[in-house]
């Protein structure tokens, strides 16, 4: 009887399975691929991961695939149930723009993430983009009700059969009436600086005496201490472009983009972008924004404070877009390397190195970019202009920036309104090397053709004294940039002396806070690079050291077992400063030793390098005297050194996962400690600039 | 009979005066001396009962005087109240010469840039209308507006959305309590032409009825008396 009656059920639930089948295929819907901002409601405990500040403008976005032999005939956006805005399909294959919104239907990507992972954060699992598909958009929309709110995609298709996606978003309100607020901020960054980089130039310029620092770095000297967790938006290992923005925006951004949300189009200038902290500040409070740093300027860490793109690499546009969208910004200092953006392609200038043939330009329209309409309808963006021969120094000029192009001329400049600095062709010389020119030891700036590039501490300065003119403040990025490129090369000695450059910088900026207390400076990394560890120190001389890589035996016997001193005999090494600030020498005896965990191949003397790894961003670098430099770790000291298998493929080391530590000093740094996300910090600033602190 | 008329008559109206009086009225416009001169000076402020201060929140302490906090050290809702930092010297600028715009009226506005503005009274004030008009500029977001009492504590808030708020915007914030003894403008902008009257309290309806009843009753009496 029992079985009678289970057969009958399984015939009943056979039956209703079919018409169900039959009637899904009969009602196809449109399938909503993504949706922006990306949120979590698949898992209710989940927090929401989009998170805006009161008034914060972001872009709503959808990407609709329709069913086979339909088309997309209107997506609708409501947040919490009221319609933000219905965009309804022209019928024609063209784009379109109205206002603040958008109907992409060409130049999408060639795949777009599956159905059923369109609301998480990684959607790592994609399809073939099906044909007619569109991405909508709504520009520049903003909530000024804290609290979380869902908002709504409604697809409909020509058959008229509907999709409707749910998502989240929340707006953290601040607490008002709080405090005073701070009216600058200051991000020192230390790209790449994890906890074991601050100790290594800790050790190298304060010394150590029975147990006990001898002094402390400046960014030891700030009082609150947080541990940043640094992941990315589709990563637990960012990249510099999402640990930058992720300070700024208060959101995850996706490995190689910097203020925008990922989406399905191959324009790297139209995501969905996100307002970053100066554009915000700018917007409600008249703040400056300045952007220091030692590497090129279009490169992640400083872009990802003012420039919105999903490549990173796109240097011709992000350099532009610093002067385009200046007005939102509030841009009022750039300096750094990254003068090859900003020579025109066919422009007569000559090489800073006579040496070297071509300009040094390297701008091309294939890097540029034109701003959609709906963007520049709700973000109040300029255009843009795709030319690769635009004179982009001079643009600035006569839109009133002061132009340097090397230290003397920095410092001769005094305190315009506006300061543009460009002190090589990309990334800036390291310090072990500008200060080995100035000391007259070394002629490195000299073969990359600017010997005058001036240190981090003072262009640091000379960015205050610009900005402090504004009196409804400012903020300022200031980016120890070869922390991490030296790290990835695996060069200890560039990598710690770069650490002691960044930390003089540091202490610029907390005079200035002292001196101004309505000033808040943090002290933090974007990530750890190359899981560097200070693994103990030499055991034996610096000319033994170098009798040894001059020698014929480069075994681990000879270069490992005799050399690295661990525990007792690590001893506490001890380095002879300069007056410049700088060590006398990196190849003391009993030098402190670096090791990498998440190290390419190299070959290791323990010994400082002559020469500088290549860096391939240069220009010139094909050319000599650059292509005399050694090209990777994997070749360089590969005569002296032994052979160091890594644990990692390529050339190089690579960021790592682990929290790093976050300083802070000046007003609002209570508000810093803990375990903290990278995006935490952006509403701790906002709490500090807007609501104020006690 | 006449004379018992006008008798009434002068009642009511002393009645229907005294509800729509204008009990007290403080008024800025900050222009009484040069830009950069505390906010306190007589020249700007002379009413001696009332005090321009920079506001903070505090928390409230517990029987053994300490902060009551949450386990995060961060404020417990309920449990905070306004103070005022012993440094505080708000003063009067010319926003003209801060990117803020010309003043609204005259040459200064109050500058509330960097403080929250804590309007303290020596003395209790009742059912109090501020009004003040917003720089020339669209700089703004949230104005938080707290009405306080004699410890500091926040008997009613109002909030006021100001974004991209247009040129000199007349915001305006009430509090229908007695016992209050300061007010609290959040900081990020310039403020001019402040002022503070007394809420012109419109009789409620039960009011009217008992005029009218009185009237009546007056009419009674002296038909009678007729």
């Amino acid at each position: 009887m029992k079985q009678t009656q289970f057969t009958r059920h399984c015939i009943s639930a056979l039956v209703a399975a079919t018409f169900a089948t039959a009637a899904a295929s009969s009602f196809a819907a449109p399938t909503i691929a993504r949706l922006t901002p990306p949120s979590n409601p698949a898992n209710v405990n989940a927090n929401a991961l989009a998170r805006f500040l009161t008034s914060q403008k972001f872009d709503l976005q959808t990407t609709v695939a329709p069913s086979a032999g339909t088309t997309i005939s209107s997506v609708a956006f409501a947040v919490d149930g009221v319609v933000v805005a219905t965009i309804i399909n022209d019928g024609t294959t063209a784009n379109q723009f109205l206002g603040n919104t958008g109907l992409v239907k060409t130049g999408l990507n060639a795949k777009i993430p599956a159905a059923g992972v369109a609301n998480t954060a990684a959607n790592t699992s994609t399809v073939n983009t099906p044909a007619n598909t569109v991405v909508a958009s709504v520009r520049g929309y903003s909530n000024n009700t804290p609290g979380t709110h869902t908002f709504t995609a409604t697809a409909t298709d020509s058959t008229g059969a509907t999709t409707v996606q749910t998502g989240s978003f929340e707006v953290v309100g601040l607490t008002l009436n709080n405090g005073r607020p701070a009216k600058n901020i200051i991000v020192m960054l230390g790209d790449g600086m994890g906890a074991s980089h601050r100790t290594a130039a800790r050790i190298v310029a304060k010394g150590y005496a029975q147990g006990k620092a001898q002094g402390r770095l400046a960014m030891d000297t700030f009082p609150q201490t947080a541990m940043v967790m640094t992941s990315s938006l589709n990563s637990i290992v960012t990249d510099s472009a999402p640990g930058m923005a992720n300070y700024v925006t208060g959101n995850k951004a996706q490995n190689n983009q910097e203020g925008v949300f990922p989406d399905d189009t191959a324009d790297a200038f139209d995501n969905p972008r996100i307002e970053y902290l100066s554009e915000y500040l700018h917007r409600i409070k008249g703040t400056s924004l300045g952007i220091v740093t030692t590497a090129d300027v279009f490169d992640a860490t400083p872009a990802a404070n003012a420039v919105h793109t999903s490549n990173r690499g796109a240097g011709t546009g992000i350099a532009d877009q610093y002067l385009d969208d200046s007005n939102l910004t509030g841009l009022s200092v750039l300096m750094g390397g990254g003068r090859k953006w900003f020579i025109a392609k066919n422009s007569t200038v000559g090489a800073a190195n006579p040496a070297n043939t071509g300009n040094g330009s390297t701008r091309a329209t294939s890097s540029d970019y034109v701003l959609t309409s709906d963007i520049q309808s709700g973000w109040s963006a300029n255009a843009g202009a795709i030319n690769a021969n635009r004179d982009l120094i001079g643009d600035f000029q006569s839109a009133g920036w002061a132009y340097a192009s090397d230290k003397t001329s920095m410092l001769n400049a005094g305190t315009p309104s506006k300061l543009l600095g460009l002190f090589s062709y990309s990334n800036m010389n390291v310090s072990f090397d500008k200060i080995n020119g100035r000391r007259g030891a070394s002629t490195i700036v000299n073969d990359y053709g600017f010997p005058d590039q001036p240190m981090l501490d003072e262009m640091t300065d000379s960015a205050i004294n610009v900005l402090k003119q504004n009196p409804n403040g400012f903020v300022l990025m200031v980016e120890g940039a070869s922390i991490d490129k030296q790290a990835h090369l695996m060069d200890s000695d560039r990598w710690v002396q770069e650490v002691i450059e960044f930390d003089r910088a540091v202490q610029k900026a907390k005079d200035f806070a002292t001196a101004n207390p309505d000033t808040l400076v943090i002290v933090t990394a974007d990530h750890e690079c190359g899981g560097a560890a200070i693994i103990g120190a030499s055991a034996t001389t610096a000319a033994n050291l170098q009798s040894i890589a001059g020698g014929a035996t480069h075994t681990t016997a000879v270069q490992r077992d005799a050399v690295v001193g661990t525990y007792d005999a690590a001893k506490f090494p001890t380095y002879a400063m300069n007056a410049d600030g700088y060590p006398q020498t990196p190849d003391v005896d009993g030098k402190i030793l670096i090791g990498y965990g998440s190290n390419a191949d190299r070959y290791e003397t323990w010994l400082s390098s002559a020469q500088p790894t290549q860096d391939s961003q240069q220009p010139f670098v094909g050319q000599a005297p650059l292509n005399t430099y050694p090209t990777n770790p994997n070749v360089r000291n590969s005569t002296t050194g032994y052979f160091v298998t890594g644990q990692i493929s390529g050339d190089q080391a690579a960021h790592t996962a682990s929290d790093i530590p976050l300083s802070a000093y000046g007003r609002g740094a209570t508000l810093f400690g803990g375990v903290i996300d990278n995006t935490d910090v952006f509403f701790k600033f906002g709490q500090a600039a807007i609501g104020g602190v006690k | 009979m006449k004379n018992l008329l006008v008798k009434g008559a002068l009642v009511t109206a002393l009645m229907v005066s005294a509800a729509t009086a204008q009990a007290a009225v403080y008024s800025f416009n900050f222009d009484g001396a040069v830009s950069g001169t505390s906010a306190n000076d007589s020249s700007i402020n002379p009413y001696s009962n009332v005090t321009f201060l920079s506001a903070f929140t505090a928390a409230d302490k517990d029987a053994d005087g300490y902060d009551i906090l949450d386990m995060y050290d961060n404020f417990v809702p309920g449990f905070t109240h306004i103070e005022a930092y012993s440094d505080s010297d708000i003063k009067v600028v010319d926003p003209s010469t801060i990117a803020r715009g010309d003043a609204i009226s005259g040459a200064n506005s109050l500058d509330g840039r960097n403080d929250s503005i804590y309007i303290k009274f020596s003395d209790a004030q009742s059912n109090l209308n501020l009004s003040f008009q917003l720089e020339n500029t669209h700089f703004g977001l949230i104005s938080q507006i707290d009405f306080v009492d004699a410890s500091g504590k926040v008997i009613n808030s109002v909030s006021q959305d100001i974004m991209g708020h247009s040129f000199g915007q007349l915001i305006t914030a009430s509090s229908a309590n007695a016992g209050i003894y300061g007010i609290v403008i959040s900081s990020g902008s310039t403020f001019d032409n402040l002022s503070i009257s007394t809420i012109a309290a419109v009789p409620e309806s039960d009011t009217y009825a008992m005029l009218l009843a009185g009237l009546g009753i007056m009419g009674l009496v002296a038909r009678r008396r007729g």
